[in-house]
């Protein structure tokens, strides 16, 4: 684990410093089988540095120091290869030095021969021996043994004789009262505000007893004041409903009667205004009314216009005649005046002028009086009417009997 | 340090509630535990309970309750008890009631009884009440009733006692037959259960069918009057003047 330790002088760009805590390091070899659990409670294992072959030992003034580039240095590179080729000249020269048997001659070779007595089989093959090696399989690791520190210091030693030491029993006394004693008072005291407690809580607990006993009791009063509350004015109501209704009865009756008794009149009133009116009729008569009569009355009109008509061509005759007569008699008078004096002329003229407007007048009335026609009075009028005419003609006739 | 008042008040000083709440993931149980204890100390002041309310943490402990060991949850549960008495509404909103209501049926009877207890906190208020009626926990409370173990009864009659006030409630638990059980319970050593079981039959009388079950069994009550404790002869004096009221 490298700590940079950091570093407060400003150092120029490009220098390369390193710097770490002394720490021991990890030795990767394991001796024991790993186990789980066993990571975090052990110590770590740490290598020897005195046996670490990462170190340097001995003289570091004439070390080969590895440059830092990774590529080697030309002038090492020349350097290296010519020790090479001097050891390999050096070799060389040695085995030249080296003496050898004489080479062999042309067409022969030499080869190696057993001289021994025995001889022995030379095989091509190598002889070969297996050996093998194994590491012994991991085992736990053994518990760490007890630390008993090496023994240090003196050993000194005392021996108390009999008589010499305080006696304990008596010593003790003063001592074990004090602490019986405060024991006992603390043992008291604690009972004692436990049982205080105890107390406190009984009351308490009583105390809350009656208050839920006495919040029930005025909840319940203030729903039985509440349901009494509400009764009453249900009754209430119920007593205005009923007087309301009672009143309302009243007012109807009287109104009742009051109506009948202005009604009462009514009916009868009606009826005679209607009687009076007309609205009640008999049908015969009614009938005998609408139907019959006027009938009647046109069939005595028309018997009368006949009558009438008669009298008047009748009249009209007459007036004739009395006008024939009379230019007659005028022409008579003409005749006799020239022998008579001109009043009996006048007398006559007058005379028949008068009478012949008598007449004229008479049947004008008559004409007059058949417009004045009325039902009920026909015949007393027809009466009339024939004593008009009757003077008429008597008024004619004393005209006519004026005629010589 | 929570149990001295001294402590607590400098709980609340330093806000130590939300840096424990830290802890409330921790893997070491002994770690969890203490701290839930702490909690539990701090609850028991109404400021403490106060304080832990506004720190919302009680969804978290909710949640907590039921994925926790059990000694864990009997001390969630306490200081959830201590907590709800005051505010239900976020215990509530975290949908506290199923919960506890599984914790009812739980083997282990100091759980059981834990969880009743809170169940009565959630009820003290109206809309921890509604939540109950509606979530169906009363015929389990009234099971409850029924059980061996003493603190189990008490505490469900008491949470039976706040859960009756509503009108619905109160024929909720009619229907499931609460009467008989209750009158058991009448006899029973221990003082809470029996002022528990006296209120719960006052409110029950409060109902016409109520009434009208108790009314043979008014003697019980005249018996309860000459109980050593004065606040049972309180409470069993109020039950038989509801009783016995007429309209």
């Amino acid at each position: 684990m490298t700590s940079t330790i950091a570093d407060s002088s400003p150092r120029p760009p490009g220098t390369y410093t390193f710097a770490s805590r002394p720490r021991p390091l990890n030795c990767q070899r394991r001796r024991y089988r790993d186990y789980y659990g066993s990571s975090d409670e052990e110590p770590i294992r740490y290598g020897n540095i005195m046996y670490d072959r990462r170190v340097i030992r001995g003289n570091t003034y004439a070390l080969h120091t590895y440059p830092p580039t990774s590529q080697p240095d030309p002038v090492e590179l020349q350097r290296q290869q010519e020790a090479k080729r001097k050891a390999l000249a050096r070799k060389r020269a040695r085995e030249h030095l080296r003496p050898r048997s004489p080479e062999p001659v042309e067409g022969r070779k030499h080869a190696d021969v057993q001289t021994e007595l025995y001889l022995e089989e030379l095989a091509d093959r190598i002889i070969e021996v297996d050996m093998e090696c194994q590491t012994d399989a991991f085992l736990d690791r053994p518990p760490s043994p007890l630390f008993i520190p090496a023994k240090t210091g003196r050993d000194v030693a005392t021996q108390i004789l009999e008589g010499e030491l305080f006696d304990f029993d008596i010593e003790v006394k003063p001592m074990l009262e004090v602490l019986v004693g405060k024991t006992i008072e603390q043992s008291l005291l604690e009972v004692m505000e436990e049982e205080e407690l105890a107390e406190l809580q009984m009351q308490q607990q009583q105390f809350e007893e009656l208050r839920n006993l006495e919040l029930a009791e005025v909840q319940r009063l203030e729903e039985q004041e509440r349901r009494h509350q509400e009764e009453k004015e249900h009754r209430r109501q119920q007593q205005l409903e009923v007087l309301h209704k009672q009143n309302e009865t009243s007012k109807k009756i009287a109104a009742r009667a009051y109506a009948k008794m202005y009604l009462a009149d009514l009916l009868p009133s009606v009826f005679s205004n209607l009687r009076d009116k007309g609205y009640f009729y008999d049908p015969v008569e009614r009938d005998i009314e609408v139907g019959f009569l006027p009938w009647l009355m046109h069939e005595v009109d028309k018997t009368i216009e006949y009558n009438m008509l008669g009298r008047i061509v009748l009249d009209m005759l007459i007036r004739e005649v009395v006008e024939t007569r009379l230019n007659m008699f005028e022409q008579l008078g003409a005749k006799q005046s020239e022998v008579l004096p001109d009043e009996n002329d006048k007398e006559r003229e007058e005379s028949l002028t008068t009478g012949a407007e008598q007449f004229i007048e008479g049947s004008q009335r008559s004409s007059q009086r058949d417009s004045q026609w009325d039902s009920q009075g026909g015949s007393l009028r027809y009466d009339s009417l024939d004593s008009a005419f009757t003077n008429q003609r008597e008024s004619f006739e004393r005209g006519a009997s004026f005629d010589p | 340090m929570a149990n001295h008042s001294v402590g607590r008040e400098g709980f609340l000083k330093h806000q130590v509630i939300l840096a424990l709440s830290v802890i409330l993931d921790d893997p070491v149980f002994m770690c969890r535990m203490h701290m839930h204890m702490a909690y539990r100390s701090v609850a028991q002041v109404p400021q403490g309970a106060d304080s832990i309310l506004a720190s919302g943490l009680i969804p978290f402990l909710v949640e907590k309750l039921e994925e926790e060991e059990e000694e864990i949850q009997e001390v969630i549960l306490d200081t959830l008890y201590f907590c709800l008495q005051w505010d239900s509404l976020q215990a509530l909103q975290s949908n506290a009631v199923p919960i506890l209501r599984e914790k009812l049926t739980s083997p282990n009877e100091d759980i059981r009884s834990k969880a009743a207890r809170t169940l009565m906190a959630i009820c003290m208020l109206l809309d921890g009440k509604n939540e109950v009626w509606r979530h169906d926990v009363i015929p389990l409370l009234v099971m409850l009733l029924d059980d061996p173990h003493i603190d189990v009864k008490g505490n469900a009659a008491g949470a039976l006692m706040f859960a009756t006030v509503t009108t619905e409630g109160k024929y909720a638990a009619l229907d499931a037959g609460a009467i008989p059980f209750l009158l058991e319970l009448l006899d029973v050593d221990l003082p809470k259960v029996r002022l528990n079981a006296i209120k719960t039959l006052t409110m029950l009388a409060e109902a016409p069918e109520g009434r009208r079950d108790l009314l043979p069994q008014v003697n019980k009550f005249k018996a309860l009057f000459q109980d050593p404790v004065l606040y049972v002869r309180h409470a069993a004096q109020i039950a038989t003047k509801v009783i016995e009221w007429k309209p």
